[in-house]
């Protein structure tokens, strides 16, 4: 690929898609004007759910990696989060900086070794789904039962990050509209980085190892490595959401590292269209937000219509909502 | 203070449980390789079952008669209305199977509420054997889990409908064209692996009680039962994993705290998929 036609195809050629996302930024930007700020603090929570599955999306829709642990990383990055507050790694700065560049860090390099580990030798589909399913549920016990580091049950309390220059200003981000931005912001450059991924030539290497990993690998292509490094980027991201969710939501609990959350990721991505990182992050905006509506509606039971959509979505629509609009308007493929 | 015979109980103990639960998964993963992680749910059910069944008065016994057939009826209408279109999409049979995983155990919270129930033991009094004091009723799974994992295994192995099955599944298609109903083969298949999670959780009842997340322990552990066994081997696999993922986190136990030993347990069990992907008794 020239160059010319490289920066066409990470600027979109104004397509429908672009208008989209276009779109969705500027009502993201001007929603809080017209909003409560408890609804900012909702949406915000959203928007790092999203990030979330996003990072799910890029793992499971291009490179056919199904994990069933990436809330692991989510909430590894939230307790990183609330140790920094804790600990104070870095005397001096501004603590939730340090946890933010730490939380991937340390996720990218647990990814990193997973991967040598798991894809070196091989593992995939049902045996990666379960150990990654498994490696969940340990995480979880162990902040149940490691109090002294964990705060088990009654997990951390921590404050609301500030932002920060030292010297200049020190202004706390105790308005939930003020947070709100952080996320979106988070959000919308979580997916350039994502989609920057996806439309190189490293991301078409990716879709031939989802399409076929043996072909591509007779290829000459590492596979291995390449899935290696996605975990590591998807974990990384995985990070940062939990770091900023822990932050925004001021308290850190076993579940956010757990099983169920990481399953739910999973239903997020189907609903919303596994196979476009669009689709992620609207399974996760769209089902979280309609969850806190019909939970105040049926109480509990919208998990049951949860559940009888996701059931609908594997079996007829497997393209997910995005994944149908897309197709309608011909939006093209790598959302 | 550590004797060596509660040791030895303990640990047979914790295998049996494991088979017992882990043998329906062995059939619908393991050998017709649906991903089926509503089997922690389908045993959930078996364990209401015992509660609603004990509480209307009759003995834990008729428990054990009624659970499976009812955790089969729900099996049915799982292949029936969704996994026999997902055969040859292994993936989605995982999906799905999830889907109906939170529908059952939400249905249960719908109808029994979310508290947990305890079940009456039928053998609560202890047995003494070789100096240890035993409770009677692991005594019983221990039979229990022999019992079944062989009749299980003969089933399969041998009887007309067992053949006609493993045929099915290794080539439908074929099987199909020497007159074999595949349909329902498969369908019976299912309904056999999903009523064995529900006697599992009526087995279980006595001891866990009956809350709605009662089956989801027992997913994972389920899984890396038929996965470190070996896919496909009822047998020695089924007894082989059980052995080696509920026994070694019960010996583990008596040096450390529960928690501990699950995860040392669970970190072994990868070790050994990364290692024996096929599992220690599978590839010939």
């Amino acid at each position: 690929m020239s160059y010319i036609d490289r920066t066409k195809v990470a600027f979109g050629d104004a397509s429908g898609s672009t208008k989209v996302i276009l779109t969705g930024a500027v009502i993201g930007f001007l929603l809080p004007a017209v909003l409560s700020p408890y609804f900012a603090f909702l949406a915000a929570q959203y928007y790092l759910f999203a990030l979330l599955a996003l990072s799910l999306g890029l793992l499971w829709g291009y490179v056919g990696i199904l994990s069933f642990g990436q809330a692991a990383f989510f909430g590894l990055g939230a307790y990183i989060m609330a140790w920094s507050f804790q600990y104070m790694f870095v005397p001096g700065i501004n603590p939730a900086y340090v946890a933010l560049v730490l939380a991937p860090l340390v996720n990218g390099a647990i990814a990193g070794v997973l991967g040598l580990f798991l894809f070196y030798s091989d593992v995939k589909d049902v045996y990666f789904v379960i150990i990654t399913l498994a490696l969940s549920v340990i995480l979880e016990q162990l902040a149940v039962s490691v109090t002294s580091i964990f705060g088990g049950f009654n997990g951390i309390y921590l404050p609301r990050m500030a932002v920060s220059i030292p010297g200049v200003f020190n202004y706390q981000l105790s308005n939930d509209r003020l947070f709100y931005y952080v996320t979106l912001l988070a959000l919308v450059g979580g997916y350039l980085v994502c989609r920057r991924i996806v439309r190189s030539d490293f991301g078409e290497t990716l879709l031939a190892i989802k399409e076929n990993e043996a072909r591509t690998k007779s290829l000459g292509y590492n596979t291995a490595r390449y899935k290696t490094l996605v975990f590591m980027v998807a974990g990384a991201l995985a990070g940062v959401a939990g770091a900023l969710y822990a932050t925004l939501a001021q308290f850190v609990s076993p579940p956010v590292t757990g099983f169920v959350l990481s399953t739910e990721v999973v239903i997020w991505v189907a609903v919303g269209g596994r196979g476009l990182l669009l689709g992620a992050i609207t399974g996760g905006i769209l089902i979280n937000a309609a969850s806190t509506v019909l939970s105040s509606l049926v109480a509990d039971r919208y998990i049951l219509i949860l559940g009888l959509i996701f059931i609908a979505v594997v079996v007829a629509f497997r393209k997910g909502v995005v994944g149908y609009v897309a197709d309608r308007y011909d939006w093209g493929e790598k959302l | 203070m550590i004797d060596f015979a509660s040791i030895i109980s303990q640990t047979l103990f914790a295998t049996s449980i494991l088979i017992v639960a882990a043998l329906g998964l062995a059939i619908i993963f393991g050998m017709m390789g649906v991903i089926n992680l509503a089997h922690g749910a389908l045993i959930t059910v078996g364990a209401y079952v015992a509660y609603a069944v004990t509480n209307a008065g009759l003995s834990i016994w008729a428990a054990f008669l009624v659970a499976p057939v009812v955790v089969a009826l729900v099996g049915l209408v799982m292949e029936r209305t969704v996994i026999n279109r997902l055969y040859d999409r292994p993936v989605d049979t995982l999906l799905a199977t999830w889907g109906f995983a939170l529908v059952i155990q939400e249905l249960i919270k719908v109808i029994f509420g979310t508290s947990a129930q305890s079940v009456p033991n039928p053998y609560s009094a202890p047995v003494e054997i070789m100096g240890a004091n035993l409770p009677q009723y692991r005594i019983f799974l221990t039979a229990l889990a022999a019992g079944l994992l062989v009749v299980t295994y003969v089933t399969f192995k041998y009887t007309d409908f067992g053949v006609k099955s493993r045929a099915v599944i290794q080539n439908d298609e074929m099987a199909g064209l020497l007159g074999t109903d595949v349909r329902s083969i498969y369908m019976w298949t299912f309904m056999i692996g999903a009523g064995l999670a529900g006697l599992a959780g009526a087995a279980v009842a006595p001891i866990v009680g009956a809350d709605p997340r009662t089956g989801l322990g027992y997913l994972v552990q389920s899984f890396f039962v038929v996965i470190v066994g070996g896919t496909g081997q009822l047998l020695a696999g089924t007894l082989g994993g059980s052995g080696l993922i509920g026994g070694s986190a019960a010996a583990l136990s008596f040096v450390s705290s529960q928690t501990f030993a699950q995860t040392v347990v669970f970190a072994l069990a990868i070790v050994v998929i990364r290692l024996k992907p096929e599992g220690l008794f599978g590839g010939t």
